[in-house]
């Protein structure tokens, strides 16, 4: 018998129904011998543990553990409340600054040293397109006509004078 | 209502209970009020804290009794908070506390060498009695929680290892496997405290 396997069994085994094979292996073995003595003797001490009185629930326990869950329960429900409250405070402040801020915007005059931004300069137009018609630059247009890009240059990309 | 409460099963004040029925409960906490007690103070060993404990214990199953499935026996299931609760009560405990070896006493241990004998033999004096459940007490203050949690279900509590295995929600081989290694800890550090000496 393996000295692992016999301690696995002499732990489990009643003081008085050591088998043979145990008791083989007890003889032949000191460390094992020592092994089964120290259980014995921790053995005794937790047997004697297991039968000691042990403390009685003293009258009205279940009650008292029903007073703490009842207790409890107002608690966290109490706790909610507040909880929620205390959101609903903070949503209206919120709201009543947007709403404030908002009116202040549309009443506040868009002049003066802090302005808002002019219309055109938040959508800013397209250049006008000078037309070809317009009397005030009929005349630039007639004196320098329009270089036409597209055109190559006859002689060979040289300025003319 | 016509039925007594002897007339309604365990089953029914659950799902009561589950229902939201608080009232309820309270037959609950009777029938197994002493088994959590027994349980908790075989694990704390602490008088004064048992009740408290408790009490935790009890409140903590009430949260958590819509998740009980009726799958174990609801003993089984009460045990299992109870340990786990109390698990976490030793492992805080013993974050705080540091275990000397002279928590074994000169005296008390001289005493235990020289019984070890007797013991194997069977036959204990009253001092020699009391010497050894002083060194299994002491023993078992500086194990390990979980080497604790299961000697005690073991020992004290005369659990078979297919309990604790429900209770633990282990297989019953690795239950045996823990509780050998268990007693070997324990045994290795009383011979650690003797060669220290």
């Amino acid at each position: 018998m393996r000295c692992e396997e016999f301690r696995e069994t002499i732990e489990e085994t009643p003081r008085h129904e050591v088998s043979a094979a145990l008791r083989e292996h007890l003889g032949q073995c000191p460390a094992c011998a020592l092994y089964a003595r120290d259980w014995q003797t921790v053995r005794a001490g937790l047997d004697l543990l297991a039968v000691e009185p042990e403390p009685e629930p003293m009258l009205g326990f279940a009650a008292r553990v029903l007073r703490r869950l009842e207790e409890s329960e107002t608690s966290s429900l109490a706790s909610r409340e507040e909880l929620l409250e205390r959101a609903g405070r903070r949503m209206l402040y919120a709201t009543s600054f947007l709403v404030l801020t908002l009116v202040l915007m549309l009443v506040l005059p868009t002049t003066g040293p802090v302005r808002a931004q002019a219309f055109t300069e938040l959508f800013p137009t397209e250049p006008a397109v000078v037309a070809e018609n317009n009397p005030i630059f009929n005349d630039d247009s007639a004196a320098n006509p329009p270089l036409a890009p597209s055109a190559p240059a006859e002689n060979g990309g040289k300025a003319t004078q | 209502m016509g039925s007594s409460k002897a007339e309604v099963s365990e089953s029914d004040w659950i799902r009561r209970v589950q229902g939201g029925e608080r009232e309820a409960f309270e037959p609950l906490l009777e029938r197994h009020q002493k088994r959590v007690f027994s349980l908790v103070y075989h694990l704390v060993r602490r008088r004064d804290e048992v009740e408290d404990i408790a009490q935790e214990i009890f409140i903590k199953a009430f949260r958590g009794i819509r998740s009980y499935n009726f799958q174990a026996s609801f003993g089984t299931w009460l045990s299992r908070i109870a340990v786990n609760h109390c698990y976490d009560y030793l492992r805080r405990e013993q974050k705080t506390k540091l275990a000397y070896y002279w928590q074994i006493g000169e005296e008390g241990s001289r005493a235990i060498e020289g019984q070890a004998q007797s013991a194997s033999e069977g036959a204990l004096n009253l001092e020699q009695e009391s010497e050894a459940r002083d060194l299994a007490e002491k023993l078992l203050a500086r194990a390990p929680a979980e080497d604790r949690t299961i000697l005690v279900l073991k020992e004290l509590e005369d659990h078979s290892v297919e309990e604790i295995a429900a209770i633990l929600q282990l297989r019953p081989n690795t239950v045996k496997v823990r509780l050998h290694r268990a007693r070997k800890r324990m045994l290795e550090d009383w011979k650690r405290w003797r060669q220290r000496r």
